[in-house]
């Protein structure tokens, strides 16, 4: 089916699947299919932020003073971040949008991407601070090919998904085919893996140094991006567990069904490439609370819990978090970004106390 | 190493108090990251099926949970509950 950016045939998006219905026509939010969309629109919005609120000056003296294998680490870490955020940015918006039928769903998904471009801007901010010269960083990127190899991964599900809609809506079929489909929910739970298991891993990463006192400019960035990952992952959740519970689209209940196999092998073979990463990373020395090992456990860990929360069971051997101090750097109560913000974070929702009790009029007379 | 066994727990709220904070207030390590219900950290398994009707939200939350499971950083019970640790 072509794409249309407004169709003029009359739609109830309250009656369309998440995906595969009828293109989206009227930007209507007074109603809505699953409300949590919105909600999550809501609270991204008032998690706004930009990087240039951060000062990040002391990073620049503490990182030259940091031992050769300590620069690696960090390097390394914060060129995979740019490189899960470059596609984050992106394909959402290219793989997504085009199949997508709720028009609160579109809306999450373009603020979704949206908040993934302010993370990547925020690396440039970083790495402008670092270094005179920021193009040598960025450009090792595709060079590097412990990064390439998991980019390849990563993307390999989106590009799917987009070649085989391209492909249906060249066709001029109506209903999308069943393969299709699947590539959609294999998409979302490829998509799950990076915002719930690749992020974390380097997230621990960003706070291990700023447990030390170190790079902690570069830690208060990272514990915002840190705030709109964990939106994000709700949301892919949410979607995941509608399709499964038979709350969308009925075909999806087969699907996810029919693929739970290649779904526990997509996690289990990211959990791996992180652990293979973290191998590279501390490939010449270890840091003070952070090695090879224990994050390799802390993935094992972190795969166990995610799988669980899109209805895969857990292919590791539980064990409690071996990194708890994590929590501490990733709990939104702490998140500061400006002096009005102190108590409360999410201070743009809910600012007005709108409860009215029978009370309140009580000296009322007419 | 006690939360590598699942361990049943039951937990009684103060007045305004979430879940979580019970918890820890009791002295269990349990899992927790935004602690305003958006992330699903907290998650974590009813022993007894029957006593949603016990747990109230002190805020909505947002992130998913299973009709069997509470997110315990915003949730509030009005008897004490049974929660699974694992």
């Amino acid at each position: 089916m072509a794409y249309q950016s407004f169709s003029k045939t009359p739609n109830n998006a309250l009656a369309e699947p998440m995906f595969f219905g009828q293109p989206v026509n009227v930007a209507r939010y007074d109603q809505q299919k699953h409300p949590i969309f919105e909600q999550l629109i809501e609270k991204q919005l008032s998690f706004f932020w930009r990087p240039e609120e951060v000062d990040l000056s002391r990073d620049r003296i503490e990182f030259a003073a940091l031992p050769a294998h300590e620069q690696h680490i960090f390097l390394s870490n914060l060129k995979y971040q740019i490189l899960l955020d470059s596609i984050q940015g992106r394909s959402p918006s290219v793989a997504l949008l085009p199949v997508v039928s709720l028009p609160e769903l579109e809306t999450w998904i373009q603020t979704w991407a949206f908040s993934e471009t302010i993370h990547s801007r925020s690396y440039t901010h970083i790495i402008r601070n670092l270094f005179a010269d920021p193009s040598k960083v960025f450009d090792e990127i595709v060079q590097n090919p412990h990064i390439i190899a998991r980019a390849d991964d990563i993307a390999g599900y989106y590009d799917a998904l987009i070649q085989g809609v391209q492909a249906w809506q060249a066709s001029g079929a109506q209903a999308a085919s069943r393969e299709l489909k699947k590539q959609l929910y294999l998409c979302l739970m490829s998509i799950n893996a990076l915002e719930a298991i690749r992020f974390y891993v380097s997230f621990a990463c960003s706070f291990a140094f700023a447990e030390r006192k170190l790079m902690e400019g570069n830690a208060k960035v990272i514990r915002l991006i840190a705030r709109d990952e964990a939106l994000h992952l709700t949301g892919t959740q949410h979607m995941l567990n509608l399709l499964q519970h038979g709350k969308d689209d009925p075909e999806m209940v087969e699907i996810a069904q029919a693929c739970r196999e290649q779904c526990i092998a997509l996690f289990v073979s990211a959990a791996q490439q992180e652990k293979d990463w973290a191998a590279y990373l501390f490939k010449d020395g270890s840091m003070i609370g952070l090695n090879q090992e224990i994050l390799s456990q802390y993935v094992e860990f972190i795969t166990n819990v995610r799988m669980q929360a899109v209805g895969l069971p857990a292919p590791f051997a539980p064990r409690p978090n071996p990194l708890p101090w994590l929590n501490a750097w990733l709990s939104s109560d702490q998140v500061q970004v400006a002096p009005q913000e102190v108590e409360v974070s999410s201070y743009l929702v809910g600012q007005i106390d709108a409860e009215v009790s029978a009370g309140d009029l009580a000296e009322l007379t007419l | 190493m006690s939360q590598l066994v699942e361990e049943v727990v039951t937990v009684a709220c103060e007045a305004g108090e979430s879940l979580l904070s019970a918890l820890e207030r009791q002295g269990h390590r349990v899992e927790y990251q935004c602690r305003q219900g958006y992330c699903g950290a907290c998650r974590l398994p009813l022993a007894d099926e029957s006593q949603p009707q016990a747990l109230t939200y002190l805020r909505p939350p947002l992130a998913w949970h299973e009709d069997n499971e509470v997110l315990t950083c915003c949730a509030h019970a009005s008897t004490p509950v049974c929660l699974k640790l694992t």
